[in-house]
């Protein structure tokens, strides 16, 4: 046989695939009964004298000879050769402090069949730490630490070397991570779009005057005024201003759940949000913000406005033509991350001309 | 191997750092889409009118001289469907003519108004029914109109034609 490495010819049922020259494992995927090459590398010549040189070798010998077949499952012959050549400190540099609790028998207490090639004053920790299943558990003495050793390639004498298990899980978390990903999306898409095109709500009337709740808050409407504008320039076209009074009664508590909510009223045609407090104050105040606790704006009938209540007016551009008004409120409560109505109050009222421009 | 090992756990963590982060923006997105959300057409009629009222000009032909130029007078019946309270005022059509060419649509003035169509929102709440009108700009020979609507939404780039004839 000629090596792999050195090129350096031999005969290969001898040195069963291993070159004498430089140590490289020729591996033909046969398995060699290396035990005589160890057997001739340890028990002749006395080549292990100390605890230092013997930790070496076996390390250099793990170093040469750890190839993927040594650990695979049922690879005897790794085992085998641990249970002949494994002294106390073999390997001394992962050594825990269990190993005492695996303190081997002295001397030739533990000579027994297989424990030929032992050299002379060593222990073999393998055989008599060993108590649970071979080549799998090994609960003391430095060889227990085998399998954290630096090599990193065996789990344990005889176990699998190199599976790794860790990659195929991760490959396989990242897939149903994606996959998770995609029908997560889908399936909130239709459970939201369920949400917002699915009109569940109470529609519920109340007349002017009337107290009604909304958002765990009493409500009147009083009465819709019409605002002379007729001094005001820039007024849209087409259009009169409404003014709606509302009273808020007070409440001895705070609203505890935040609710949203919204208000319009409708002239027969179309629907219209208030004004906004600023627009009104700059409009028809001229600026005089100090009237602004008369002004009612759409956020007045969310659930958190003051406790003490509020009184004022709401002001919406309707139809010229229009007569009557409905105003309504909507009661809203968050469900999947949206709004959704749960409830809408309507007031319908006969308008009133309210006289001079405010 | 080690390296192995690393790198697959970091190649992982990060594909589930990129999927939980993917999702988070997919619904936000689509909250806001939805939120947003777009008005169905029940129908749509147009007529011609002498003129546009008062307070429409556009912004090529001013108010009085339109030219070879009438006016069409657009009404969509708009109802909405949705939980969420929808701005007439966010409805946009694109018109074309039949032989494909823009057609023009007449603009409010606003630049005198105290009160702009900004604050004086016109809604179509939950489950209710509302007109909106247009004044566009045809020619004179012209009886059909092709009107194409948008809904920008998530994942897709939806749109409705629809003929108007008048």
């Amino acid at each position: 046989m000629r090596c792999g490495r050195c090129g350096k010819n031999f005969d290969e049922e001898m040195y069963c695939g291993i070159c004498p020259k430089c140590g490289h494992f020729n591996n033909r995927q046969k398995e060699y009964d290396v035990s005589g090459y160890f057997s001739a590398k340890f028990d002749e010549g006395g080549k292990v004298s100390t605890s230092a040189q013997a930790a070496k070798q076996h390390e250099q010998l793990h170093r040469a000879y750890d190839s993927s077949n040594m650990h695979k499952p049922g690879a005897g012959q790794h085992e085998k050769l641990h249970q002949m050549y494994d002294s106390f400190n073999m390997h001394s540099q992962t050594a825990k402090p269990n190993a005492q609790a695996a303190k081997p028998l002295s001397g030739y207490q533990q000579t027994s069949a297989g424990r030929q090639g032992v050299p002379l004053g060593k222990t073999n920790p393998y055989q008599t730490s060993r108590t649970v299943t071979a080549g799998k558990t090994y609960p003391a003495g430095n060889s227990g630490t085998y399998s954290q050793n630096k090599y990193g390639k065996a789990n344990a004498y005889g176990e699998e070397k190199g599976k790794n298990l860790v990659t195929p899980i991760c490959v396989i978390i990242a897939v149903l991570a994606i996959v998770g990903t995609v029908f997560g999306c889908q399936l909130k898409r239709q459970s939201l779009e369920r949400t917002c095109y699915t009109l569940d709500f109470e529609q519920e009337t109340a007349q002017a005057g009337e107290i009604f709740e909304l958002n765990e808050r009493l409500l009147v409407v009083d009465e819709a005024k019409v605002v002379d504008t007729s001094a005001l320039e820039g007024m849209p076209e087409g259009e009169k201003l409404v003014a709606v009074t509302v009273e808020i009664l007070p409440v001895e508590e705070r609203v505890k759940e935040y609710e949203n909510g919204e208000v319009y009223v409708s002239d027969g045609s179309s629907y219209k949000i208030p004004l906004s407090d600023y627009t009104v104050m700059k409009t028809l105040y001229n600026g005089d913000y100090s009237m602004s606790d008369d002004v009612l704006s759409e956020y007045s009938f969310y659930g958190y406005i003051p406790t003490d209540g509020e009184y004022g007016d709401c002001y919406f551009f309707v139809d010229e033509d229009a007569e009557e008004i409905m105003i309504s409120f909507e009661e809203r409560s968050k469900k999947n991350g949206l709004y959704v109505l749960r409830r809408r109050v309507s007031v319908p009222l006969q308008l009133e001309e309210g006289g001079e421009d405010e | 191997m080690n390296k192995i090992k690393t790198g697959s756990v970091i190649v992982c963590v990060s594909v589930i750092l990129i999927c939980v982060v993917y999702y988070s923006k997919y619904v936000s997105q689509l909250i806001y889409d939805l939120r947003a959300g777009y008005p169905e057409v029940v129908s749509c009629s147009a007529r011609k009118v002498d003129e546009p009222p008062e307070g429409y000009y556009h912004r090529y032909y001013g108010d009085n001289n339109l030219g070879e130029m009438e006016v069409v007078e657009l009404t969509w019946l708009l109802s909405n469907i949705t939980n969420e309270q929808i701005y007439v005022d966010d409805f946009w059509a694109g018109y074309e003519s039949t032989d494909g060419s823009y057609l023009y649509v007449m603009e409010k003035e606003e630049e005198d108004l105290a009160i702009p169509d900004y604050e004086n929102k016109r809604v179509i709440p939950p489950g209710e029914q509302s007109a909106y009108t247009e004044y566009i700009l045809v020619s004179a020979e012209s009886h059909e109109i092709k009107a194409e609507l948008r809904y920008w939404v998530v994942q897709a780039d939806d749109k409705e034609t629809y003929t108007v004839t008048f």
